[in-house]
């Protein structure tokens, strides 16, 4: 589909922000104006570009993952709106903040640009005016499995949705590393915010309320690269001897969790399906995580005696008993890159 | 209340990196990112990945590490390339290995070279991989297997270690298991005594 871009504001200049990776810093960045966060202090209304993005299906749900990711945490959107399905624009300077699909050429060739109204830093603080945010539209918008490593629309989503927060690209394992690939956590909507995105929406906005969130991940951020904590390779494993798991595990909320329940677990149905079963548990665990907290661990198991010859994916669930009243459900649960073969 | 357009200042943020189609022939020639790694196949295709790396993990921080090697390359479709090698301790000093290829239980000197297309994964049934590091990088090549699975490769590489929970500083907090398998904690800034040597073995990362 083929989107105009209108660009009404005149003296205007425009700044590509492409942040070189540096040291990890896990906590989100954003501009300030004498010493105050430039953020969105007035009212935000969201405009759909319905002409890009559908009423319904997977583009639209990846909209509206892109932007809750982040409202539901403090809750700064105040309105969402759909423009009509003949405005095949999206025009920049005239106060209406929107969202639509653009062809990559429009944008430079990249997957996604929010472009940002600011006022002039002159005495006090500076708010954010205006963001429309274009996400290309030949990227996949399919949810994928957690050890997914490429780049998906659904997540360009929640990128862009970061910059119209107002948030900065960072390094680390975050939504809005510079670049693809992409971190992603299991379940049905793996596109998501991490501990080092949340920091920032409480430290700019507030949480409307005090919950913990966690949620696993089977990628991971090594040495600045985004990778498959596990090899994408089945390794053949006897019955009795010992294999392990490396997972990231999270918590986004603001508040520690408190003490949960962990476990790996084995089955040979593949992602989606495979999530929420329940089955062939290898190995429990209790752990609990600070609030913005993360850390990436081997979690050791050993192939039991009764279980049958297969090839097996290998997942980790947090909190599989519920007993942690979590911001979000439905994101506790990922799948190993590695599968596990056992014959023997 | 909204600012004058007139003076506003525009800042665009871009989410930068594309899906660029690789192909042969000197109209598609791309320069290679510094930090990708390459593969090059037997049947002559090529693909690209994420540095390879070299994880060490220490069960028990006071016995010897047992030390895996693997990295993987994509190209167009959904066929991911793969080797995963467990190397004998003393490759972090040498720094060369030979490893057997088996299709089967992968034990110190033997590896895997798999192709991984959608949910299925074929593995070299024989062969051999051998690799060496030098300033950062790693190089090397699966032989004696079908042109589909052996290939030339070279990238850099990243390390990773892991150790139990007690010997971090400051007793960070890890999964506690209810049997005895034991939960390691990957030391993201090689600040145990057992990882510190290996602080700067990754060359351009560290």
């Amino acid at each position: 589909m083929r989107m105009n871009l209108r660009t009404s504001v005149r003296f205007a200049f425009v700044l590509a922000t492409a942040f070189a990776t540096a040291t990890a810093a896990e906590a989100a960045t954003w501009r300030t104006c004498n010493g105050s966060a430039v953020k969105w202090r007035g009212t935000l209304n969201i405009h759909r570009n319905r002409c890009s993005i559908p009423d319904t299906g997977i583009v639209n749900s990846a909209y509206w993952n892109g932007m809750r990711q982040w409202d539901r945490l403090s809750n700064v959107v105040d309105g969402t709106f759909v423009n009509g399905a003949g405005d095949c624009s999206i025009s920049h300077g005239d106060g209406q903040n929107e969202v639509g699909l653009v062809n990559r050429a429009n944008i430079d060739g990249n997957n996604g640009l929010t472009i940002l109204q600011l006022g002039i830093c002159f005495i006090g603080s500076n708010d954010i005016d205006e963001a429309d945010v274009m996400i290309a539209n030949d990227l996949s918008f399919t949810a994928r499995n957690g050890n997914f490593l490429g780049t998906t629309g659904r997540s360009t989503f929640v990128h862009e949705f970061g910059h119209l927060f107002g948030f900065l690209h960072e390094a680390g394992h975050t939504v809005l590393r510079t670049s693809p690939p992409h971190l992603i956590t299991g379940g049905s909507e793996p596109s998501t915010v991490w501990p080092a995105d949340t920091i920032g929406m409480s430290s700019l906005y507030g949480f409307s309320s005090s919950r913990p969130n966690l949620l696993p991940s089977a990628l991971g951020v090594v040495a600045g690269s985004v990778q498959t904590l596990d090899s994408s390779s089945t390794v053949t494993v006897c019955r009795g001897s010992s294999s392990s798991t490396r997972v990231f595990l999270g918590n986004s909320g603001n508040v520690g969790s408190g003490t949960y329940n962990l476990r790996v677990r084995l089955s040979t149905t593949a992602p989606m399906g495979g999530y929420s079963l329940g089955t062939n548990v290898v190995s429990s665990f209790t752990h609990s995580i600070g609030a913005f907290s993360q850390g990436t661990f081997d979690l050791g198991f050993t192939v039991p005696f009764w279980l049958a010859d297969g090839v097996y994916f290998i997942y980790t669930d947090m909190d599989h008993t519920h007993s942690i009243v979590e911001i979000l459900e439905g994101d506790n649960t990922t799948v190993s890159a590695k599968r596990i073969r056992v014959n023997c | 209340m909204r600012k004058s357009i007139a003076c506003a200042q525009l800042v665009a943020t871009l989410a930068v990196g594309g899906c660029r189609q690789a192909g042969l022939g000197p109209e598609h020639e791309l320069p290679a990112p510094p930090n990708t790694f390459l593969v090059t196949t037997g049947a002559g295709r090529q693909l690209t990945g994420t540095p390879a790396r070299i994880d060490i993990r220490y069960a028990d921080a006071t016995k010897a590490p047992d030390v895996e090697i693997m990295f993987s390359a994509s190209g167009e479709g959904d066929q991911t390339w793969s080797v995963l090698a467990a190397a004998p301790a003393d490759f972090l000093d040498t720094p060369r290995l030979t490893a057997r290829v088996v299709d089967g239980r992968i034990v110190p000197g033997t590896a895997s070279v798999q192709m991984r297309v959608d949910l299925d994964d074929t593995a070299a049934p024989s062969g051999l991989l051998s690799l060496r590091l030098y300033a950062g990088r790693l190089a090397g090549e699966a032989s004696r297997m079908g042109d589909e699975l052996a290939a030339r490769f070279e990238g850099p590489f990243v390390v990773t270690c892991a150790v139990p929970p007690a010997v971090m500083p400051g007793g960070s907090s890890a999964p506690s298991a209810d049997t005895s398998q034991p939960t390691l904690i990957v030391d993201e800034a090689f600040e145990s005594a057992p990882c510190r040597p290996y602080a700067t073995l990754g060359g351009w990362s560290r």
